[in-house]
């Protein structure tokens, strides 16, 4: 096989490594071409897909919807690939082992992972006392927050914002949401029973945050970690000899609340509220006498020119804002919903 | 104070042991890593302190890759796999007349194997003690990395979370003598969890994707050109896009350079059958990359066309490169500080490997980089002081506070990568088996010195082994999928085999005694924190 030109080959590596795949390099040529031609399959870009309705595979059920709505497509996972250990006949005799067994269905959990900012992955595993022929339904808790994430608890005692029929056959499930900072939990429910509940993930932020105060703090390297757990340098009483903070006073976001209306063919209307948590309710700026004043907040205009040059365009949001120096015009604001439910027309 | 250039390597392999064959292809990984990246990195170091250079890089071991370093079996191996290519280059040496195209190629191969293997054997096989003598001398900060590369935002429970970082500060210290002061995290997988874990265990610094602080909340003041603290005081260093640019891109990248040596021509495959023994192949008796190559990239050419390698263009094209980079490392330092009005921190992270293993003259490159920098002036103006991120906090102890957001290196700064449809299937059984491996960590926790506690501590382990992020990375590239599917499918079987066990009161020590030899990190595991 004749391999590509050696630049053909580094732009192969730099666009794969773009995508966050590590060595690449290693690669032969044909793998890496093999692996861009994957890749291309296995990251669709969401917001550019064209409007799509979806056909329901017999051993799921999908929730059809146009791509302008993509709040709650759902896709089922690949099962497990057989394993075969062909090898271990031919490994010395005391390193011998059983056949490879992993057990299902033997404990009952739900868990989710934030895939990325619009993706959220569900998978469960069922034990003897769920009824896997029946349906059940995903309750899932979104609320948007800066700052210090939302805990758990406090998200299980929230209103669920988003519901989603899901076929317990299926290994699991792929939601859509939003593109916003949340913080998720959900309960597989079955027949008005709760069967699991998942863990709090949070999901990873599309474009810069909103502004916020500007905090500075001054630590040694030998400055004892351990006591600045749980967010001890927003919590002045609780900072250890040797650190200091000092903050220059800025505008917080006030709390927002976004009701969204999702048209969803299958299941009617889906309705859900996302809560923007106020900041300034889990940071407080910490008091100190040597605070600045905001006429001594450093000057950010020289620097967003530097910014401008070095940044590259976000998730398809060219000129998102990064400078602190004014309020977002693409983030949560105390004067209106959040963006991406403006920019959809989804705003109730 | 002028500006900073914290250089952080990261050092990382999946753990391969394949004791239970003679010959096992994937452990090559290991030696190819040694041999063209680890010890040109330390005889680099060694270099520093012959001439007095005062440069510093951050680099970490993770602890997969100290603990293979630790394994006698494996530093056997790795001198076996060092004196087979040393015997091919002598060999093809031997046989080509004087005047030969090939000779400065040949010369150069037998003279860095010899020169590898030297400094191999000068240090007692003993890698990582060799690096933590540079450590202690301040040329290079050592730091860790999760256990066995566990990608935290994706682990998503507080014990994986917490055995992950506690398991590899305590392979750190027992491996190199001393507790880490930084960790890198596997696949810059920035979350809050990760964060407190650090604080919890005293780690002051850590090593992000530029997304973590640009999107931090509130936003970063000087964008990503400077560490931010988090709230839980770990300072947090983002990559500086520009910098990996100017290595990495197809257009201005540097290792792309028709004079430096081509990685996929090797004497394993181009040899004469003759001149290959039974170290020179695979197991199966198929050929292999023995790591004597003697091409240059040559230009768009196709394999079968690549010339000769000429080590003097070769070096030659390394002094142009490292001046060039050292010259726009400077004015960015100083474009960048007359727009903040403060010395910027610029972070340049690279995967170690990607210096001498892929890019043969990258070590050579680093060295020269970075002794030009060393000097304090490029060009006559002040270039930015190359420092250790521990040497940049104690300088500039005072930074910004802000939540770093949730991010990775992957694609869009998220986690695609390690969760799709091609590898997705294994996260509910990772997170099984430590539902089940809790439950059993409750009951023996009192067990120490028993078989059952070492059985509890094995299963630990395989848990850990299972969670390691290069799995579901390699599936979704597609390459070495039977390999990448088989090691969690295996750690989770044994897992479970042995926590059936531990669920009847009943350990089978023969199979134990097995796994404890192919599976052998993490000494003294501890099954509490899964408790």
């Amino acid at each position: 096989m004749r391999s590509l030109p050696f630049p053909r080959r580094l732009q192969l590596v730099k666009l794969l490594r773009a995508h966050g795949l590590r060595d690449v390099e290693r690669l032969r040529e044909d793998e890496l071409k093999d692996a861009l031609t994957k890749l291309s399959v296995l990251l669709p870009d969401l917001q550019k897909q064209p409007a799509t309705t979806t056909t329901p595979p017999p051993a799921s059920i999908m929730v059809s919807h146009a791509a302008t709505d993509a709040l709650a497509a759902t896709t089922t996972t690949t099962p497990p690939p057989d394993v075969v250990d062909d090898e271990d006949a031919w490994c010395l005799p005391r390193f011998r082992e059983p056949k490879l067994l992993v057990p299902e269905g033997e404990r009952t959990f739900l868990r989710l992972v934030a895939v990325k900012p619009r993706v959220l992955f569900f998978t469960w595993d069922l034990g003897v006392d769920v009824d896997r022929g029946q349906h059940a339904r995903l309750e899932i808790a979104l609320r948007e927050y800066l700052g210090e994430a939302p805990s758990r608890d406090a998200l299980l005692e929230q209103t669920a914002s988003l519901y989603v029929d899901v076929d317990l056959r299926a290994p699991g499930w792929y939601v859509d949401v939003p593109p916003e900072r949340y913080g998720v939990v959900a309960r597989l429910v079955q027949a008005g029973r709760i069967i699991a509940v998942s863990n709090l993930a949070l999901t990873p932020p599309a474009r810069p945050a909103p502004t916020g105060p500007l905090w500075r703090a001054t630590l040694s390297p030998t400055t004892e970690r351990a006591a600045l757990r749980g967010g001890g340098l927003l919590k002045p009483k609780e900072l250890p000899a040797g650190a200091a903070v000092e903050t220059v006073g800025e505008v917080l976001p006030e709390p927002t609340a976004v009701e969204v209306v999702v048209p969803l063919p299958s299941s009617g209307e889906h309705r859900f509220q996302i809560l923007s948590q106020p900041a300034g309710q889990q940071a407080e700026a910490p008091s100190s006498s040597s605070m600045p004043s905001r006429s001594q907040a450093p000057v950010l205009g020289p620097l967003a020119k530097t910014r401008r040059v070095a940044r590259p365009d976000f998730d398809g949001v060219p000129g998102a804002p990064l400078s602190s120096s004014g309020p977002s015009s693409s983030g949560p604001s105390s004067s209106g919903p959040s963006s991406s439910a403006v920019a959809a027309g989804r705003t109730a | 104070m002028s500006a900073s250039l914290v250089i952080a390597l990261h050092g990382h392999l999946p753990f391969l042991n394949h004791p239970e064959h003679e010959v096992f292809l994937e452990e090559d990984w290991l030696f190819e890593a040694i041999s063209d990246c680890y010890l040109p990195i330390l005889l680099m170091l060694d270099g520093w302190q012959k001439d007095g250079v005062r440069a510093q890089i951050t680099m970490g071991l993770s602890p997969p890759l100290l603990s293979m370093l630790a394994l006698p079996n494996l530093r056997e191996r790795t001198t076996r796999a060092m004196d087979a290519r040393l015997s091919l280059a002598r060999r093809a040496l031997q046989e080509h007349p004087a005047d030969s195209p090939w000779l400065p190629a040949l010369v150069c191969a037998v003279d860095e194997t010899e020169r590898v293997l030297a400094r191999w054997e000068s240090c007692g096989r003993d890698l990582a003690r060799a690096f933590a003598e540079h450590h202690w001398a301040g040329r290079v900060e050592l730091m860790t990395c999760n256990a066995t590369h566990g990608l935290v935002p994706v682990l998503l429970d507080e014990q994986s979370v917490r055995a992950q970082v506690q398991e590899a500060v305590k392979t750190h210290e027992r491996l190199l003598g001393f507790r880490p002061r930084g960790i890198w995290l596997p696949e810059c997988g920035m979350h809050p969890w990760a964060l407190d874990v650090l604080a919890k265990e005293n780690l002051t610094f850590t090593f992000s994707e530029d997304r973590a602080v640009r999107f931090a909340w509130p936003p970063p003041e000087h964008d990503v050109f400077r560490p931010i603290f988090s709230p839980e005081g770990v300072a947090v260093f983002p990559r500086d896009p520009g910098s990996a640019k100017e290595v990495w891109s197809a257009q201005e990248g540097y290792p792309g350079d028709f004079r430096y040596r081509e990685f996929y021509r090797d004497l394993g495959y181009d040899a004469p059958t003759a001149w290959l023994d039974k170290v020179h192949k695979q197991g199966t008796g198929d050929r292999k990359n023995v790591g004597v190559k003697l091409h240059r990239i040559t230009g768009r050419v196709g394999l079968d066309e690549k010339l000769p390698y000429d080590p003097l263009a070769a070096a030659s094209a390394v002094a142009e490169h490292a001046a060039h980079f050292a010259r726009r490392r400077t004015e960015d330092a100083l474009d960048v500080e007359k727009a903040i009005g403060a010395p910027p921190c610029i972070t340049a992270a690279f995967d170690a490997e990607l210096f001498g293993h892929w890019w043969h003259e990258g070590p050579w490159f680093l060295d020269r980089f970075l002794r030009l920098l060393a000097e304090g002036e490029v060009d006559g103006r002040p270039c930015p002081k190359p420092v250790s991120a521990h040497q940049y906090l104690v300088d500039q102890p005072t930074q910004q506070v802000a939540y770093p957001a949730v991010s990775s290196w992957g694609d869009g700064g998220a986690f695609e990568v390690w969760v799709n449809q091609k590898n997705d299937w294994m996260w509910k059984r990772i997170h099984d088996v430590r539902e089940r491996l809790g439950a059993m960590a409750r009951r023996y926790k009192d067990e120490r010195g028993t078989i059952l506690f070492r059985a509890l501590q094995q299963a630990t382990r395989e848990v850990l082994l299972a969670q390691s992020s290069d799995w579901p990375f390699i599936l979704t590239m597609g390459t070495q999928t039977g390999y990448a599917t088989k090691r969690p499918v295996m750690h989770l079987a044994r897992a479970h085999r042995l926590l059936a066990g531990l669920e009847q009161g009943f350990v089978d020590e023969a199979d134990l005694l097995q796994m404890e030899e192919r599976d052998a990190v993490f000494a003294d595991v501890d099954p509490s924190t899964f408790a």
